[in-house]
């Protein structure tokens, strides 16, 4: 396969959201028919999945990186930006991922739109989504990294508020975009003190000469960096958009939180790991927060009543998982839990997409029950993906949270080693409960008996994704098996990553997989004892014995309501004050201004408001006065 | 002797401005500013810019000013529809930051006091009819066109505000 | 000086078309082909101004103009400006009963106005173009006169504009005084280090600044373009202010180059002070051509950041900043021309649902102007702010550059909003009045948007070769 083909990988679901767009925008009849739309946007995809599957088998490692220039973008001066991709290992993976899984997505929502006023809005935006993150992970120009960047802030926004008709969810859309600028404002600021310091942002070029940076710079830009990375990758403290996220239709969640978005900060990362590893510092702080971040959303994941909502913060916490493991080093490691999670975060999105489709839009667990008897398929791929997920082996999470976990312990941070550990019991903990209290049990509604599989076009997706979440993890056995000769993607993405070496001895690393084995067993049974036998009762018997702790996990720390008085309040009365002091006088001219003196126009006398005139005049002289008061203070 | 015909001119010159902004009588208003421009022309005077100090006369003080008369008594204004010149709430302030910016440009004259000043050589005799018409018809020439096009707008939208019909 | 003349026909064609309205138009009142006669001279200079854009300046009648080059390029703004307003009037003028034919000599006039300051490198001339331009547009913004409103508007505008005037010529004074003379290219070698000089400098930004609506010199245009006819509001927030910045350009650029560190700072508070308060004022908005203006005050600052920077990519960057913002901001304000209904000439922005589900074109096309305003990549907003944010990065001016980013964030928050809104499920009207060649030049808008943004490389290069030499000499 020719590298040239390269670009089509962007091209092809581009060229899906122009058409789909374009024939919706211009041709209401085409809005209905549903399968041409459904076909068009999952073929260009599939075809790209085929191409990135071609580059990946058609091209020796050997050849790779390779740069792929399409046309200059920016020429000006001694700034150039071309429009190039980087092929090398981590790119062609990231792509396999996002069109791979991308594609089960698209072939799910086929059945799960069905019927949809915006279908074809739908699916252009999915497309669209689709370009913007494979823009992300194969530019070879850090610009042009972040025009796919920002593609997918918008297209989140676009998808989560799909039902922008719904005040709520369009608001949680807008939450969701705002707290992303956030992100990528400090983004856009690392980007260009970067420049600054290297004078070119490719790629290439930022890796080679990261070394000749001046290390507190390297360090602020790195911070910088990372902070965009939180913003996307809903991490501590830029989290809170992601568990309102799911306000959109189930399948965009789950493109969201497995192939794309989310994934795109732990890419970054990866990505400039050679400019990390310089400063151990940022790298720190990295592993930090995210051992954080997954132990505080796995909390909090343990006591949600919304399916999706456990989702959502079981997500938040793999991803603090993958941060921890890029924070060690372990760069390779955090990609590969970015892959088995894939498999299973979509696997379980869809499987409650299921759900919530046979449920009629029920959403609250306490509401179900009983469900294995009526959805055999979903109950089956749903439990796979569940124990995937809670690190069981020989299922796909277990290989790549090990293998960050060693690494975390191997370089000397056993504090957050146990903190990821911790974290790894209360995921087996959440996991169980939701499982028993969807799936087991008796009915709580009466919805549950209605309950019926859903059509071949959703249960096909789930059961590809569910022999991903099995056997995804085989590809990077750890040391301890096979000395590394069986850890094949740690050897085909260390071309691409600056991982840190780490030597762990051998039976520290058997005590590890042992204790992490121990923990997933243990959390499960723990989980199915408790919640199986008392069912809901056992939340109650939680919420009594911990307290004011539990409550604590409810009100997921009182993060919302913190950021709301530090920030959104104060953001909102200090722009409002100015403006309601301009505004006032123009209100203040209708019912009667004390300053304010008559005009006189044509021969009908009429009265203009001319107390706002000298007010306008007054601000002027101001203004003039503080000019002349600079240019003297600087010439005498 | 310039020095005094300069003071006197300027000082009329400041009565006179500040005669039209209180005047409560817009005839009285517009006679202040033709005492106003006939300093200003006393002004020119005294720096041998006697073509602009004639038509300042003619033009300003003569026919502006009559035309100003004219819609003034067309108007045919009673007394009680005459605001009265008063500082309102804000003029503390204006009045503040008006002597502010005095007090800037001020300083900015004081500083030169006693320096001497670039001269232009094409400003030596700018004041006669010949060197007027020379500048304005050789190098200024577009800019004399322009000022055509200004005029012609301030005519035409003159016109069209107000001989216009409408609903 | 017959030659020179020659090379000044774009401004001359626009002169004679507009008599030609004139007449016309006193033979047969409100003719419909006045328009077309004021479209045949736009698009006629605007072929000859491209024609000469990529070749270096040349000096007319002993360095009093300038032309090609720079100011070809923004000559060629300130015609689509004027096609755009034109097109849009055309459409928009007789749903309010002010189909005047003088409407487009007026315009056309004040184009005049506005390619004469660009080119000018006599500040005498460019005050006389200032004030050809400002008193064309006191009278359009004054239109609707039977409208307290607009009279309002037209009268604000006015004296505050006369305000702004008296301080350009008290500071024009001072600077002859001093320096002995009023051209450009003599200036650099004889500037003097004395306050009154300053005080001049100072004295005459405020007048530019009033023009291109910079803060604190910002007041009237809210009032201004929501008191005048929408298409003329979107005239004078695109090429009004382009005119303006490109003589604030050659004036702090090319006469004061040399003393660039006097300026520079104070442009840069400027430009903070534009874009905290443009954005955050915005923000609180619920008529459409108020918030665009206090967008437009906030988009003036993103260009300053550009002149603040003091180098020649800065410079660049502030002239793409113009085209882009210039096509955005007249696709907007066309949308909201061709959508309004009111007899009051006010758009609320709830009278914005339901446009995308009645006109999914024209809906879209809105969105994709707003978006370029947010600054989204890749269309022409985002390039632009990269282009001047580059810039002030290296001229070390970082804090203008997170100021910037901030508020540029912020700005997403209102532009959204409205981006959402007119996709609401509420049964629209049609549109008012048939624009199908409106519609083109919104076509046309969004295409540049879109060139600009994937394919900057050969306008960005073409306004660095302005500003080569260090952004001291303008070629």
């Amino acid at each position: 396969m020719m590298p040239q083909w390269t670009p089509y990988l962007v091209g092809l679901p581009l060229l899906g959201f122009l058409l789909s767009g374009l024939l919706g925008l211009l041709w209401p009849r085409y809005r209905r028919w549903e399968i041409g739309i459904g076909v068009l946007a999952v073929s260009v995809v599939a075809l790209a999945f085929l191409l990135a599957l071609g580059l990946f088998v058609g091209l020796p490692q050997e050849e790779l990186p390779l740069r792929v220039v399409l046309y200059q973008w920016i020429a000006s001066g001694d700034f150039a930006a071309p429009i190039a991709f980087r092929l090398d290992t981590l790119s062609l993976w990231m792509t396999l991922i996002v069109t791979g899984v991308g594609a089960l997505i698209h072939l799910y929502s086929i059945g799960y739109m069905r019927g949809d006023a915006g279908y074809w809005r739908y699916f252009a935006y999915l497309n669209l989504f689709i370009a913007a993150m494979l823009l992300l992970v194969l530019a070879d120009n850090l610009l042009l990294l972040f025009l796919g960047w920002e593609g997918v802030g918008l297209c989140s926004y676009l998808l989560i508020g799909h039902w922008y008709a719904d005040r709520e969810k369009a608001f949680a859309a807008r939450k969701a975009f705002v707290v992303n600028r956030i992100g990528d404002f400090a983004f856009l600021i690392g980007l260009l003190w970067l420049f600054r310091e290297v004078g070119s942002l490719d790629l290439g070029v930022v890796l080679d000469r990261a070394g000749a940076i001046e290390s507190t710079a390297l360090g602020a830009i790195g911070m910088l960096l990372f902070l965009g990375a939180t913003g996307k990758s809903a991490q501590i403290p830029l989290y809170v958009w992601l568990p309102d996220a799911m306000a959109g239709p189930t399948p965009v969640s789950a493109l969201i939180h497995a192939a794309t978005m989310v994934t795109a900060g732990v890419y970054l990362l990866a990505r400039l790991s050679p400019l990390y590893v310089l400063s151990p510092g940022v790298l720190g702080l990295i592993a930090l927060i995210g051992a954080l971040t997954a132990l505080l959303a796995a909390t909090m994941a343990l006591v949600q009543t919304d399916i999706k909502k456990v989702l959502a913060y079981s997500t938040i916490s793999q991803l603090g998982l993958m941060f921890l493991g890029a924070g060690v080093g372990a760069f390779s490691a955090a990609i590969f839990h970015v892959f088995t999670h894939a498999f299973s975060k979509a696997l379980l999105f869809l499987g409650a997409g299921s759900v919530i489709h046979a449920l009629e839009g029920e959403q609250d667990i306490r509401r179900m029950g009983g469900l294995s008897r009526h959805m055999p398929l979903t109950y089956c791929t749903f439990l796979l993906g569940a124990l995937a997920l809670a690190g069981l082996p020989p299922l796909a999470g277990f290989f790549s949270k090990d293998m960050m976990l060693t690494a975390a312990l191997g370089s000397g941070h056993e504090v957050l080693w146990f903190l990821g550990l911790v974290s790894s019991l209360l995921t087996t903990l959440y996991m169980g409960r939701l499982l028993v209290l969807v799936f087991h049990g008796a009915p709580r509604a009466p919805a549950v008996s209605r309950a019926h599989e859903a059509p071949a076009v959703m249960r096909l997706p789930l059961v590809g994704l569910a022999v991903g979440a099995v056997a995804a993890g085989w590809i990077g056995w750890p040391d301890l098996l096979g000395h590394g000769a069986w850890n094949w993607i740690g050897r085909w993405l260390s071309d691409s990553t600056a991982d840190l070496e780490h030597g762990l001895s051998l039976g520290l690393e058997a005590l590890s997989i042992a204790l992490s084995v121990t923990v997933a067993v243990g959390g499960l049974w723990m989980a199915f004892r408790l919640w199986g036998r008392a069912g809901l009762e056992a939340d109650h018997m939680l919420q009594r014995r911990l307290g004011g702790l539990y409550a604590l996990w409810q009100s997921g720390y009182r993060v919302e309501a913190i950021y709301e008085r530090l920030f959104v309040r104060p953001l909102l009365q200090g722009s409002a004050a100015p403006l309601r002091w301009s505004e006032r006088y123009i209100a203040g001219g209708l019912i009667g201004l004390a300053s304010r003196s008559a005009f006189f126009i044509g021969s009908g006398i009429r009265r203009l408001q001319t107390g706002l005139l000298s007010l306008y005049a007054l601000v002027m002289l101001i203004g003039a006065l503080g000019l002349l008061a600079w240019f003297l203070w600087r010439s005498l | 002797m310039q020095v005094v015909l300069f003071g006197i001119c300027a000082l009329l010159a400041i009565v006179g401005a500040v005669g039209v902004i209180t005047a409560r009588n817009p005839v009285y208003s517009a006679l202040f500013l033709v005492l106003n421009f006939f300093s200003l022309a006393g002004l020119y005077l005294s720096l041998e810019a006697q073509f602009l100090a004639v038509t300042q006369v003619i033009v300003y003080a003569g026919a502006i000013v009559v035309l100003f008369l004219f819609v003034i008594m067309l108007l045919n204004l009673r007394p009680e529809d005459l605001p009265r010149f008063r500082l309102d709430r804000t003029g503390p302030l204006v009045v503040l930051l008006s002597l502010g910016l005095l007090l800037g440009v001020g300083m900015g004259i004081w500083s030169l006091l006693g320096a001497s000043f670039p001269q232009d050589p094409q400003a030596q005799a700018v004041g006669t009819v010949e060197s007027l018409g020379r500048a304005l018809f050789g190098r200024y020439l577009v800019g004399f066109e322009v000022v055509a096009v200004l005029l012609l707008v301030a005519m035409i939208g003159s016109v069209m505000l107000a001989k216009r019909r409408f609903q | 000086m017959w030659l020179d003349t020659l090379a000044l026909m774009p401004v001359l064609l626009l002169v004679v078309a507009g008599l030609l309205i004139i007449v016309l138009d006193s033979l047969d009142n409100d003719s419909p082909v006045l328009p077309w006669v004021a479209l045949l001279g736009l698009l006629g200079a605007l072929v000859l101004e491209l024609n000469r854009l990529g070749g270096g300046g040349r000096f007319l009648f002993e360095g009093l103009l300038r032309v090609g080059g720079f100011s070809a390029y923004v000559n060629a703004v300130l015609l689509l400006g004027g096609i755009a307003t034109v097109i849009f009037c055309r459409a928009y003028l007789p749903r309010i009963w002010h189909a005047h034919g003088e409407v487009y000599a007026l315009v056309l006039f004040a184009l005049v106005g506005m390619m004469v300051m660009a080119a000018s490198y006599d500040l005498v001339l460019t005050f006389l173009g200032l004030e050809t331009m400002s008193v064309a547009l006191y009278v359009l913004t004054g239109l609707a006169r039977e409208d307290v409103r607009a009279n309002e508007a037209a009268m604000k505008y006015f004296l505050l504009g006369a305000f702004a005037t008296g301080f350009v010529l008290y500071g024009l004074a001072f600077l002859y005084g001093t320096t002995g003379t009023t051209r450009l290219d003599l200036l650099p070698t004889r500037i003097p280090n004395t306050p009154l000089f300053w005080v001049g400098v100072g004295l005459l930004l405020v007048g530019f600044l009033f023009k291109i609506a910079a803060v604190p010199f910002h007041m009237w245009a809210p009032d201004a373009y929501q008191g005048a006819p929408t298409p003329i509001a979107g005239f004078m927030a695109t090429a009004s202010k382009a005119a303006a910045m490109s003589a604030l350009l050659l004036l702090l650029g090319h006469g004061l180059g040399l003393v660039r560190p006097q300026w520079a700072d104070v442009l840069a508070v400027v430009a903070a002070l534009s874009m905290i308060v443009g954005n955050g004022a915005a923000l609180m908005q619920g008529e459409v051509k108020r918030l665009l203006a206090y967008s437009g005050i906030a988009h003036v600052g993103y260009a300053l950041v550009g002149i603040a920077s003091a180098s020649a990519s800065g410079y660049a960057g502030a002239l793409f900043y113009l085209l882009a913002y210039a096509s955005a901001a007249l696709g907007a304000f066309g949308v909201a021309a061709l959508w309004e209904q009111r007899p009051d000439r006010q758009l609320p922005a709830e009278d914005l649902s339901g446009l995308g589900r009645r006109h999914p074109l024209l809906g879209a096309l809105w969105v994709l102007f707003l978006l370029s305003l947010v600054g989204f990549p890749p269309l022409a907003g985002f390039m632009a702010k990269y282009a001047v944010f580059a810039a002030a990065v290296q001229a070390g001016k970082i804090w203008l550059v997170l100021i910037g980013v901030i508020t540029s964030m912020i700005s997403a928050y209102y532009y959204l909003r409205l981006c959402v809104l007119i996709w609401r499920p509420v049964e629209a009207h049609p549109l008012p009045s048939s624009g199908q060649l409106a519609s083109g030049v919104l076509l046309l808008t969004s295409a540049l948007l879109l060139w600009l943004g994937l394919w900057p490389s050969g306008v960005l290069e073409l306004v660095g070769r302005f500003f080569e030499d260090s952004g001291l000499v303008l070629r």
